[in-house]
């Protein structure tokens, strides 16, 4: 009711209200006095520095009133004030501006007289209230040309010296100088009355502050003065203050009533409080406050009321916090501090203000403030508030940096005066002051009460600020909210810069207490404001610096690392906000900013945003950077707050990053290891890789392998473009620290959502450690570096760490030969770079021609290394290739770019004597498993009888076999031949290869050439580099020795070796089998060759004997069975003594391809051996006393008896033992039929058969018998000697059951039997060789052949 | 009480489940299932409750309604060293209570507390206190549950 | 009759924010962003040990000319928050109350659904519809 009496009594009031508020006023204000100080003239305030802040230190004077007591004077100097709010010094007393001080610079007489002029100007225009007035002018320094003698208090030694070196400079006269007065050179105009005070440009103006003291004291004591006389008026005749839009409505209203005295009294007694407390005494005005309170609420005067109670509070607040005086300056040095700290950096903690610390100097609010204030400063808006703002700021620059209190340690000053002043004052309060939780309320209350009046806003608003400042000195932050949000309801008409002022204190304010997110929202208001539709000028830059500093109330940074790492806040308001900062930027024309807070948006906010939103924002960003292109540097803003980088570094998205090893063939190695001789495979990839998984075991980022300097190296990255739309990337390379490294820039085109594989290379200049850290990418025209540790939700270690070796050369291998089609499938086939592939009959021989082209300018290859490597084994590998080592060392070093070249020496090595299974001759199974060694009984005895055994015989070529049972049946077991053949043959080295390379198939021989070279630092470092020449091999088969035998030949000395040699290749092939016998072979035919062959010596017998004896001796016994089967020393001997002897030569006719055929490996049968070597047994028989000649006729005649003497002779070295001489006579009826039963024709006197126990070398027996023939005819007689083992009774092997013939000796002597030496000799037994266990069969041949005649 | 045979049961199909084929000792799961469980579970239970002061509060609340709404039964006894330790003891845990005292069945014992370890760490956790829970059982079908709050 | 209602987690995520007017949808995010401030205070008044603020319902956070912000707080700290019209004088306080406790049911039947993940946005379609109806005012 009473609200609506106010409103009705303030309608229609034109009076002027309060232009504006003044946001800065604090609850302590109202005990100020008010100093309006002024920078006059044309010159910047800066270079008055001094001096106005030596005239705000004075801000607080103790006097001695009359009484004796000393009062607390306390000055607020403000910038500006408009007139009419003087206007107002009625109803709050401390509004009036009651001082003036200006302070101005000039140059010369003309300049002064402005200031002057400016000063005289504003003490009239304030004149109505102001007490007293100084005017500060600060002159040009003295030039030293005029000498006037004079005192001035302000010389200062700085200008002394000064005027010291400008003396040196004119004359040599040094009287100590003294300057003259300012005000002498110049002098004020006449109707200047202020005083003035006089500096020097560089003067440190010493004794302002005293001046400024008396100057304030002055103020004070006419304070007093008025506030006596008040204190004295009568209460009867006081006369009615009024507000200023009071004043119409009291007009015609009777004075003299009650009610209206009562208020005249109340409102007096206001006006007293509020002198009083001005005048410094609280105590007093408290108590007035009270009375005039009670006074005017029984009047119902709310406006007064609302007056007397903000007055309480303000006493009170004086007294219960009188901290808040430091608090102003506090906050403006804290502002400066720490500039460009992290916003995010402490949002962990709470932001409270749970205490006056935190309040003051919680990082942001300083932040955000200071940036204000530079800001201001720099683009000078005179709107008068802000204007005064950026002189403070100037101030708090200057002082910060003449090291005035830092934050922390005032505030916590702060604090300990709060609590202190809290308890140690308790004592001394007042009884009627206001407690601490009373306050809120006063001021709630007179909040109501203002707001009745429509014309007291301004009142109002800043009663609800001086509330808030209070609230949070007493740090209730929900009061603090309270009062803030009640401002917005005030509707009080202002201009829309006043609005966003009015949002940018309630920012500051909510900063204060923590509130970070409702600053924010008002920052956001304020900023928008300044850019809302209609409003003429609109100023982006407030705009975008607003939005800049509001995101921290949006849990956003400037640094896109940060808030990914933070993930916290609501993602549309950021987007909306980063957006709309953008629209500010691109408004500003500020197209580097726009595109870096585009970037920003996609890299923090991409998960945030629908794929839609992705590509728009995208497409955003292109046009952007259309007008201004990113890059990953930061961006300084004139008030110096930083933008980091922003990099797009998951887009393209990348899915894996891959360092690459150098190509096989260019890895470097070590050249020497310790354990080198574990083999060519040393150095093979697997056992690489294996090395690889340990160190990743290990240490993630440190790569296993090798880099090599000034090679070109690889990294593969999978990319993702996540967009749906094609994205081109330009210039990716990689990013490296540590070695130089060049990195060749790729462009790639990724196609939507299509992982794609990009291999960026780059070369390292230098050796030692390189740090891959990422790549650079250049897309929708952002530069941006993508490093490893900022690619989140990835396993990707920070980076990777490769080692860099010296240099190495580099060769380039060529064959002669041509290059092969097929891929090697060897071991490390990786290594290869060149082939070469040869075709070659068995026996044939090439040579392949190898170049070596030294690649690198520089590197001389000096280590040159060469290890052949194939799937046979080793010694038959050395057959097939022979390299002079030699030669090739003398070759080197290779020059840089020169090139060598070395023959490597090829022969088809193969197994000649193999027989051919029945499968490869198109035979059926008749017989056709039988072949190898053979007996040829059948032949010889042909042989024996046509006694030409040294012409060639035509066997039936294989295809005929078949329809000749006979021969098939001759041959010996396959699986013989091929047990023979498994000691001997080919077999693969490694498991790899072709299974066994009988010669009758074509047979492949791979095989690598392995070159390790090095050269340069490298070497000495140890490294090498290894690559490989494919060698593939084809063996044709050639010549073949199917099946063989020996047969005795004319001479005892030698033997017949008896081959079938199947020519096995598509031509003609001749063949040379002894040195001037030749033979022609169709294709596919074989035929059957005899070679003469020496014997092969005793002496070899008796020493293969002794070493095989030896090795027996070395062995254990138990392998005695092991030795029976296998260490064949005599059959060994023999085979290579015919391998040694026979060479058989073909050559196919009508080309120049001819090769050798060895009989390495053939095997021999025990009878063949007994053949092969000089039988150890020498025969003389006799027949009738008469010699029995080599085929001699032995003529007798029926029943006579004749004398046959057998004499046999043991030539070998160690004795026979165990011997058994048969004597059998049967007829041969010339048709392969022998009949052996001659009882009823031939009888022998005495036994046919004697067993000799041991025969002793060089010993003779002879046995002699008599025979009788009954019947005329042709007999033979065969006479054999068989040595038996002893141990082996079943010992009888099928060679046993043959009969040899044996050459026969010649003449024998007499006959005689011995009976000595028949004791078996054990011992002999047990050293026995295989040999000696063997049935071996010596017999006399030919056959004596006998004709019985009939009695003439 | 016949919702209560089939909580009974399932508790006990989710104890095989969890622990059969031979991963005998992982409690592990169990325990998460009851964390999630309890999680959700506390949102629901503390609908018409006040807001709690204090952790003794919350931990009060457990011991009583939390106890009684799943268990039919309040904790015997709650007891606390004020330094973020809280022992609580039921005397006759209702999934202990089918088991025949003796000490071949003890050594099971620990199946059957997993799952009410989890939830009951589960509702802490979502009440905003981060805990560590810990069961013993000496004599079945007593059982002690160890509220270790980890402050940090 | 209610502009907007918002569910926020521990952390102060958004958790599901539906609005009666899309348009506006932005603008009211802000304004209940602005407001987590007062409930946070709210919060921790309790630990101070305020007698009044027992309750989960925190009250009026803070009004403006066209809104009215209340706040509700779970046991579980999650946060409710309604925005409903100042012009509405019609709507009482408790009726505030009273769409708070609903929107806590549901709530909890929808953190209770074990397709739901906590700390997660949600989104179900049942949860929906249900606090559209709440919003029109007819439950």
């Amino acid at each position: 009711m009473r609200a609506a009496v106010g409103l009705m009594l303030s309608h229609g009031s034109v009076e002027p209200v309060m232009s504006r508020p003044d946001y800065e006023q604090t609850a302590l204000h109202h005990g100020c006095l008010l100093v309006l100080l002024r920078g006059v003239g044309p010159s910047k305030p800066r270079t008055l520095q001094r001096a106005f802040e030596k005239v705000r230190r004075v801000n607080n004077i103790k006097v001695n009133d009359s009484s004796g007591a000393t009062r607390s004077v306390w000055v607020r100097y403000i910038h500006d004030h408009p007139v009419e709010h003087n206007d107002w010094g009625d109803f709050q007393s401390h509004r009036r501006v009651l001082g003036l001080i200006t302070i101005g610079k000039f140059e010369n007489q003309t300049e002064l007289n402005e200031l002057c002029r400016q000063h005289e100007s504003l003490k009239v225009r304030y004149g109505s209230t102001l007490y007293e007035t100084r005017a500060i002018f600060v002159g040009p320094e003295a030039d030293a040309s005029n000498h006037t003698d004079g005192v001035d208090g302000t010389v200062n030694a700085h200008a002394q010296q000064q005027e010291l070196e400008t003396i040196g400079e004119h004359c040599n006269d040094v009287s100590t100088p003294t300057k003259p007065r300012l005000q002498d050179e110049y002098t004020t105009p006449s109707n200047f009355k202020a005083q003035a005070f006089f500096y020097r440009e560089q003067d440190s103006c010493a004794d302002l502050e005293p001046r400024i003291c008396d100057f304030v004291n002055a103020l004070f004591w006419v304070l007093e003065s008025r506030r006596l006389e008040r204190a004295r008026e009568k209460p009867d005749k006081v006369s009615l203050l009024l507000a200023p839009f009071e004043k119409r409505d009291f007009v015609g209203l009777d004075m003299e009533s009650r009610n209206n005295r009562k208020r005249c009294v109340g409102r007096v007694m206001k006006n007293l409080a509020d002198l009083s407390l001005q005048a410094g005494l609280v105590e007093d005005s408290l108590s007035l406050y009270h009375n005039a309170n009670e006074t005017l609420r029984s009047v119902g005067d709310s406006l007064w009321v609302g007056a007397c109670e903000e007055g309480l509070c303000s006493a009170s607040a004086m007294l219960l916090y009188p901290q808040l005086h430091e608090m102003e300056t506090l906050h403006r040095n804290a502002s400066l501090q720490e500039a460009g700290t992290s916003p995010l950096r402490n949002m962990s903690e709470k932001w409270r203000a749970s205490d006056a610390t935190k309040k003051v100097n919680t990082p942001d609010a300083n932040n955000i403030s200071n940036n204000m204030l530079n800001n201001v400063a720099d683009t000078r808006i005179t709107s008068n508030s802000s204007s005064c703002s950026s002189v403070s700021s100037i101030l708090t620059t200057n002082s910060s940096a003449s090291g005035t209190p830092t934050t922390s340690s005032s505030s916590t000053s702060t604090i300990s005066a709060a609590t202190f002043g809290h308890q140690q004052r308790n004592g001394e309060l007042p009884g009627n002051i206001l407690k601490a939780e009373e306050i809120t309320n006063y001021y709630r209350k007179a909040i109501i009460n203002y707001s009745k009046y429509r014309h007291a806003a301004i009142i109002e608003t800043e009663a609800a600020l001086k509330a808030t400042r209070v609230c949070i000195e007493q740090n209730r932050p929900l009061d603090v909210a309270m009062f803030l949000q009640n401002i917005l309801y005030i509707n009080l008409s202002m201009t829309e810069a006043e609005r966003v002022k009015r949002f940018e204190i309630i920012t500051e304010l909510y900063q204060q207490i923590g509130y970070q997110r409702k600053a924010a929202f008002f920052q956001r208001l304020a900023a928008l404001k300044h850019v809302q539709q209609g409003s003429q000028a609109p100023d982006w830059n407030q705009s975008y610096r607003l939005m800049l500093c509001s995101f921290t109330g949006y849990l956003l940074s400037l640094d896109p690392l940060e808030v990914l790492e933070n993930a916290a806040g609501w993602p549309a308001l950021q987007i909306d906000l980063v957006q709309s900062l953008i629209t500010a930027a691109r408004r500003l024309g500020h197209s580097a900013l726009a595109t870096r807070h585009m970037t920003f948006l996609l890299q923090t906010q991409w998960d945030n945003m629908s794929s839609t939103e992705q590509s728009e924002m995208a497409v955003q960003l292109q046009n952007l950077s259309a007008q201004c292109e990113g890059s990953p540097v930061p961006l300084v803003l004139e008030n110096g707050t930083v933008i980091p980088p922003a990099n797009l570094t998951d887009l393209p998205y990348c899915m894996e990053l891959q360092v690459k090893d150098l190509p096989a063939h260019l890895r470097p190695q070590r050249i020497k290891i310790a354990k080198a001789d574990s083999g060519p495979f040393l150095f093979t990839p697997i056992h690489l890789n294996s090395l690889d998984r340990r160190d990743k075991k290990k240490e993630k980022n440190k790569i296993a392998f090798h880099w090599v300097q000034n090679d070109l190296s690889e990294v593969s990255v999978r990319l993702r473009n996540p967009l749906p739309f094609e994205l081109i990337i330009t210039d990716m390379r990689l990013l490296t620290n540590g070695v130089v490294f060049e990195s060749l820039p790729q462009t790639i085109i990724l196609q939507p959502h299509v992982p794609t594989n990009v291999s960026l290379h780059g070369t390292p200049i230098e050796t030692g450690q390189l740090d891959l850290q990422g790549y650079s990418t250049h897309t929708l025209g952002v530069k941006s570096n993508c490093r490893l540790k900022h690619m989140r939700g990835r396993s990707f270690p920070p980076n990777f760490l490769v080692d860099v070796i010296p240099a190495l050369p580099r060769i380039d291998v060529k064959t002669s030969l041509p290059q092969t089609a097929t891929f090697s499938n060897m071991n490390s086939a990786d290594i290869v770079v060149t082939s070469a592939s040869l075709t070659l009959y068995n026996g044939e021989s090439a040579s392949c021609t190898i170049t070596i082209t030294n690649e690198s300018s520089t590197l001389q290859v000096e280590h040159f290394e060469l290890n052949i490597n194939s799937n046979v084994d080793q010694e038959v590998q050395k057959k097939i290739f022979r390299i002079d080592e030699k030669d090739l060392q003398d070759k080197l070093p290779i020059a840089p770019l020169a090139s060598i070249s070395f023959v490597v020496h090829i022969y088809a090595e193969a197994d000649f004597v193999c027989p051919i299974p029945a499968a490869s001759l198109h035979s059926t199974a008749a017989g056709g498993g039988e072949y190898g060694p053979s007996s040829l009984t059948h032949y010889s005895s042909n042989l024996s009888t046509s006694g030409h055994a040294s012409l060639p015989s035509r066997v039936s070529s294989p295809q005929h076999r078949r329809i000749d049972p006979q021969c098939a049946s001759f041959r010996s077991t396959m699986s013989a031949a091929q047990h023979s053949l498994a000691t001997l043959s080919l077999q693969p080295a490694s498991g790899t290869g072709p299974p066994s390379i009988g010669s009758q198939y074509t047979q492949h021989i791979e095989a690598q050439l392995r070159i390790k070279y090095s050269g340069g630092e490298a070497l000495t470092a140890g490294y090498c580099r290894q690559c490989a020449v494919s060698f593939n091999l084809e063996l044709l088969p050639s010549a073949q020795i199917t099946s063989w035998d020996v047969l005795p030949a004319e001479i005892a000395s030698q033997f017949y070796l008896v081959l079938d040699i199947s020519n096995l290749t598509a031509q003609e092939m001749s063949l040379n089998y002894t040195h001037n016998k030749n033979i022609l072979i169709e294709a596919k035919e074989s035929c059957r060759v005899p070679i003469p062959v020496d014997r092969c010596s005793l002496e070899q017998v008796c020493a293969a004997r002794a070493a095989e004896y030896a090795e027996n001796m070395e062995r254990e016994l138990c392998f005695r069975t092991q030795l029976l089967s296998f260490s064949d020393a005599l059959s060994k001997l023999c085979s290579t003594h015919i391998a040694e002897r026979v060479k058989i030569n073909w050559l196919l006719t009508g080309t120049d391809i001819q090769g050798i055929a060895s009989l390495r490996g053939i095997v021999l049968t025990q009878a063949m051996i007994d053949l092969t070597t000089v039988s150890p047994l020498q025969w003389f028989i006799s027949f009738q006393d008469t010699p029995v000649q080599q085929h001699g006729e032995v003529v007798c005649v029926v029943g006579q008896h004749s004398m046959l003497s057998i004499k046999l002779c043991n030539q070998s070295l160690q004795p026979l033992t165990n011997l058994e001489l048969t004597i059998k006579f049967y007829q041969d009826y010339l048709n392969g039929i022998e009949n052996y039963n001659l009882e009823t024709r031939v009888a022998i006197s005495g036994p046919n058969i004697i067993s000799i126990p041991i025969l002793e070398k060089h010993e003779q027996t002879q046995h002699i018998c008599s025979v009788i023939f009954f019947t005329p005819g042709r007999f033979k007689t065969s006479i054999e000697c068989v040595s038996r083992p002893q141990i082996s009774t079943n010992a009888t092997n099928d060679a046993a059951l043959l009969t040899r013939s044996c050459p026969g000796a010649t003449n024998l002597g007499q006959l005689e039997t011995l009976a000595s030496s028949q004791q078996p000799h054990l011992n002999i037994m047990l050293e026995s060789s295989y040999d000696e266990q063997q049935t071996h069969v010596w017999k006399f041949i030919p056959p004596i052949e006998v004709t019985v005649v009939e009695q003439q | 009480m016949s919702e209560e045979i089939v909580f009974d049961c399932l508790h006990a199909e989710i104890v095989n489940y969890c622990l059969g084929n031979n991963k005998e000792h992982d409690l592990a799961t169990l325990e998460y299932i009851g964390f999630t469980t309890g999680y959700r579970l506390i949102e629901r239970l503390t609908r018409d409750s006040s807001r709690f002061k204090d952790e003794l509060e919350t931990m009060k609340f457990i011991c009583t309604d939390f106890w009684t709404l799943i268990y039919k039964k309040q904790v015997d006894n709650l007891r606390t060293n004020n330094h973020g330790m809280y022992v609580v003891q039921d005397k006759a845990f209702r999934f202990l209570t089918r088991i025949s005292p003796g000490a071949k069945q003890l050594e099971h014992a620990p199946k059957f507390v997993a799952f009410t370890c989890g939830l009951v760490r589960g509702a802490l956790s979502n009440l905003g206190i981060n805990s560590t829970v810990t069961a013993d059982v000496q004599s079945i079908p007593a059982c002690r549950f160890h509220i270790e709050v980890n402050r940090n | 009759m209610a502009f907007c209602i918002a569910i926020i987690g521990k952390d102060n995520a958004p958790l599901y924010l539906v609005t009666s007017d899309v348009e506006k949808e932005l603008d009211l995010q802000y304004r209940v962003h602005a407001a987590l401030d007062v409930v946070e205070e709210k919060c921790q008044l309790l630990g101070k040990g305020a007698p009044e603020t027992k309750e989960l319902y925190l009250g009026l956070l803070y009004s403006t000319e066209t809104h009215k912000i209340y706040g509700f707080v779970t046991n579980s700290k999650i946060k409710f928050i309604i925005v409903i019209d100042s012009s509405n004088v019609a709507l009482r306080e408790n009726e505030v109350r009273a769409m708070f406790r609903n929107l806590h049911i549901l709530w909890n039947d929808a953190v209770c659904n074990p397709f739901y993940i906590p700390g997660e946005q949600l989104n179900s379609k049942k949860f929906d519809r249900a606090v559209q109806k709440l919003m029109s005012g007819n439950v």
